[in-house]
């Protein structure tokens, strides 16, 4: 399906994908390594990757509320 | 509240192909009875040849819309459920956008990538956003989406069914699908966002999808 999705939109558009698995572990998400090379394959063609790192965003907030426990 | 007439609503478009094809029946009618000069003849005869093929040209593309509006009617989550009209980015919540819950709300914090997220969508390229678990990366393009696609349809599957329904059916694919109706999508414009500040067309909007982590964390 993921592949599907991707092969058609090839070049057609932009799309936004999010993934906290690094690119070694897509195989083992979508239960198929080739269909995974397949789809980074398209993805990483064109793609802009961005890398969001650092702590949660959720747990920041929640520590900076007054009764938050930091 | 007024409406203007939308041509291409399929009752509006009914009675112009009706009107239309009445039109050519008059026009073959004129040119059967002809006793002008043959000049004039010609031309009427021409006229009438023209409309015929934009005639056809419109009965294909009429149901080639309304395949594609019966496909989102079946398959994509509509506003009210009864296929009026596919919600608008700006109303959808989170969950629809598939961000996770989070234990205790949070007013969104802007990230540095945002503006990179946005030029590689005026750019029209694809964008891979990875990060730790709870980065907030969804999030980004959820805020990213409800800023510069406010306005716009948004197309969410059913579920994994209806999306492989979609994909068969080609609805993902087009670029020109219909804007009002049961489930249309509306090609639109940018508000100003983005380094140039100006307005981009752009494609065709995709749907979420609903991955598997997703499932893991529900």
């Amino acid at each position: 399906m993921v592949f599907q999705l991707v092969s058609r939109r090839y070049e057609r558009g932009s799309m936004i994908i999010t993934s906290n698995k690094s690119f070694t572990e897509w195989g083992g998400v979508l239960g198929d390594d080739v269909l995974a090379t397949a789809i980074l394959d398209r993805l990483l063609h064109h793609c802009d990757v961005l890398s969001i790192n650092g702590p949660s965003y959720r747990l920041k907030d929640r520590f900076l509320t007054p009764g938050g426990t930091a | 509240m007024k409406r203007g007439v939308d041509w291409r609503r399929p009752r509006e478009r009914s009675w112009l192909l009706f009107v239309t094809a009445v039109v050519l029946a008059v026009l073959a009618v004129v040119v059967a009875r002809w006793r002008g000069p043959s000049w004039a003849l010609a031309a009427v005869a021409a006229v009438a040849a023209a409309a015929g093929v934009i005639q056809g040209r419109l009965q294909e593309r009429a149901k080639a819309e309304d395949r594609q509006q019966q496909l989102l009617a079946q398959f994509a989550i509509t506003e009210g459920g009864r296929g009026e009209r596919l919600p608008l980015v700006g109303e959808v919540d989170d969950p629809a956008l598939r961000v996770h819950r989070a234990q205790v709300s949070v007013p969104y914090l802007r990230r540095d990538a945002e503006q990179e997220l946005v030029a590689a969508l005026l750019a029209r390229d694809p964008v891979l956003v990875v990060g730790s678990s709870m980065a907030g990366k969804t999030r980004m393009a959820a805020e990213v989406l409800r800023t510069c696609y406010g306005d716009w349809p948004m197309l969410v599957p059913q579920g994994a069914k209806a999306l492989a329904g979609l994909l068969a059916g080609g609805a993902l694919l087009t670029h020109r699908v219909p804007p009002t109706g049961a489930a249309g999508l509306r090609r639109s414009r940018l508000p100003t966002a983005g380094p140039g500040g100006g307005e981009h067309g752009l494609p065709t909007r995709l749907p979420p999808l609903r991955t598997r982590q997703h499932d893991h964390h529900e």
